[in-house]
Order: C-alpha cells, then structure tokens, then sequence
C-alpha cells in the first residue's frame, strides 16, 4: 500500500539554522514572488499541516486575524481560509485541548500516531517550521521527505535544524531550485535501509 | 585596485560538518567523476592553496609519494605536480619552519599578511580542507567566497564548518549545481558591510 508521506518544509542558513537565537527571529528568510510560488507548490501537496505547539498557537494567532484584515492581500485570504477548513495536526505534550477548527491534537504515543495517519488516505503530512517538533520526529525515523530552502546567510546561533541524530540519514536529492534571492531549495528523500 | 580572493573550499554534510566524529572521517562524501572535476575547476583557479598545520603536514606526508608511486593515476600525478610547484601557504603559530617546496609559513600577524598576499598579482588564495584555520579567517573576516559542496547526508555529529561566528554574514549566492550523486555545489561571495 502507497502510504502518504510526512515532509519537512523549513528554511535554513547555511549554517545550519532554522531560527535565530530570539523568538520567531526568521526576518532572515527571504519572503518574495518566488518563494510565494514555491510554498504555494508545497501547500498544494498538502493534506494535513503539521505543527510542535509553538507554531501552532502563532498560526491559530494569526491566520484567523487575517479574514478582518483590510491590509490582507487575497493571498493572504486564500491561504487563511484554506487552514481553516484543512485538518490541522499538532504534536504537544502538554497540550490538553485545542480549540482551533479541524484539529487532530498528538499527545502521547506519537510515533504510532504518525504511522496511522500516514496511513489514512489523502495528500501528505507537512510539517511547517517547528524544528524541536522536527527533531523528535528525525530521531524516529518518521520524516520521509526534506524540503530546506537554504537561505545565504551564516547566523552564528539559533535552533539547529538538525539536533539530538543518533543514526546518519543518507538522502537522495530529489530536486534543487534557485532564487533571485539566492536561496536553494533542496528537495530530499530519506533512504530507508 | 583588483585584489586576488580568499576563498574556502569545503565538502559538507547537509547539517554542516566537514569530517565525521573520527579523524579523516570522511568517505560519506559523494565522490565521483563530477566531483573530481568540480575539484579540477577549484584548483584551476587558485594561486596559492593556504592550510593549517594538520592539513599542510597531512598534504605533505602524501602528495610527494604519489609522483614515484606506480599505482597513481595520471589525474594524481598532475594534482601531486601543480602542488609541487604551487606556492603553498601555511598558518601556524605552533611551526617553526616548513620544509616542503614553495611554501610560505605565516605564524604571526596573520591578517596582516594574508592581507599581503591578497595584494600581490595571481589567481585565488583559496583554503583546503583545514576546518580549524578556517575559524580563525571567518573570525577576521578574511574569507571572501565559499566554494562549497554539499553531500546527500546528515552526519549528527563531528567538525562543524562553520563555529564560534560573531557577526552575521549576508551572503551573495554567486553559482550553485546539483551533481548526478546528489551532491549540491555552492558557491557564495561575502557581502562586506
């Protein structure tokens, strides 16, 4: 049986980073035409948004906001309304409840979650950012795909998109792209042994 | 005036280290044809190769013994002939003296005679291998370009490519390729400020 595949979708600095030291300090990844392009490419591969808690309450702050904006561009109302009704997943231990729309709460026994939901039929599992979720998911062997956009900059510090690995992952690199902006995106696959 | 560059060639692991947590821990990188020859173009543009200590002996204890080794390869034979006669540069604080062919030690006021070097008429001073010198330069802002490629593995551990940076560097992405392997080539100008 074909299983749905979870993806990791997160910008990187040439060092290795996938945010600064503060909090959301991610002003460093170019946003423009072409990356727009790209992440819409990706949404449209998307059947569930996967989120750690930190990006899914920034996400639950934010995107319903955008509806009564009247600076939000019809992008902005596009996507917004396509995360209302998507079903969401968000991975949190200490989250006992969500009330956002259409969300699938993971609070235990993640991996064997994961697995039943790769298992369900529709488009794949992204993961948005949330790299301590990714983390989790990486020493588990439960990420299939890898999607950086690495971006040309060295930060010096911040959250490591790759932490914790106790096994090597060799990867095949599926597809590579190149911005105006200097960003590379790679597109990987993990090879399973 | 044009001044001659100071470029770091470099393989790296998709999460940023040069070699694996063992020494000379280095047979994941994706070597093949493609590679040799991105190497080929590397040297065709340097003047000068500049190491550090380990690197310069290491260099030194190999390459004169694959010219009268009847097992090499004439591609072996040429690089072991062009590092005869290159002027090498070595940054130690730790020689005294270096007694291979052509070389410059540099083991005091390094930014002052790297800044030297760079004045003089040639092609590319451009760092091999050398992880640790490679610190200090980044530190001291001498490093102009990267000349990098990227190999389809995460390692989780080892010598890192770039540590202890102070300051941001902004990037300029100059040139970038995907090899049959999967290997990524990166090339990038430092934007100085």
């Amino acid at each position: 049986m074909k299983m749905r595949k979870l993806v990791l979708f997160i910008g990187s600095s040439l060092d290795g980073y996938a945010q600064g030291p503060n909090m959301w300090d991610i002003e460093w990844i170019p946003y423009d035409d072409e990356s727009i392009e790209y992440s819409d490419g990706v949404v449209s591969t998307v059947g569930s948004p996967v989120y750690g808690r930190v990006t899914y309450e920034g996400m639950k702050g934010y995107w319903p906001t955008v509806f009564d904006n009247p600076d939000s561009t019809e992008h902005d109302i596009k996507h917004a309304t396509w995360l209302e009704n998507v079903t969401k997943i968000v991975i949190s231990n200490s989250m006992e409840k969500t009330d956002w729309n259409h969300t699938i709460l993971i609070n235990d026994n993640v991996v064997e979650e994961i697995r039943k939901l790769k298992q369900m039929p529709g488009k794949d599992l992204v993961i948005f950012g949330s790299p301590s979720l990714s983390h989790y998911l990486m020493e588990h062997h439960l990420i299939d795909e890898f999607r950086i956009s690495l971006v040309p900059i060295v930060l010096g510090g911040g959250i490591p998109l790759f932490k914790g690995m106790k096994d090597r992952m060799k990867l095949n690199l599926l597809e590579t792209r190149i911005f105006k902006s200097g960003v590379v995106a790679l597109h990987y696959q993990l090879i399973r042994e | 005036m044009k001044m001659r560059k100071v470029a770091l060639f470099m393989h790296t692991s998709l999460d940023g280290f040069v070699q694996g947590p063992d020494k000379w821990d280095i047979n994941w990188i994706s070597y093949d044809q493609d590679l040799v020859e991105f190497g080929d173009e590397v040297v065709s543009s340097t003047g000068s190769p500049v190491y550090g200590r380990v690197t310069y002996e290491g260099m030194k204890g190999y390459w004169p013994t694959v010219i009268d080794n009847p097992e090499s390869s004439k591609h072996d034979i040429e690089h072991a002939t062009w590092l005869e006669n290159a002027t090498k540069v070595v940054v130690s604080n730790s020689m005294e003296k270096a007694d291979w062919n052509n070389t410059i030690l540099i083991n005091d006021n390094v930014v002052e005679e790297i800044t030297k070097l760079k004045q003089m008429p040639g092609k590319d001073l451009v760092i091999f291998g050398s992880p640790t010198l490679s610190y200090y330069f980044m530190q001291h802002d001498l490093i102009d370009e990267f000349w990098l490629t990227v190999s389809p593995i995460v390692l989780g551990g080892g010598i890192p490519l770039f540590k202890d940076i102070k300051d941001r560097m902004k990037l300029n992405l100059l040139e970038s390729r995907s090899l049959k392997s999967g290997v990524v080539t990166l090339k990038y100008k430092v934007i100085k400020e």
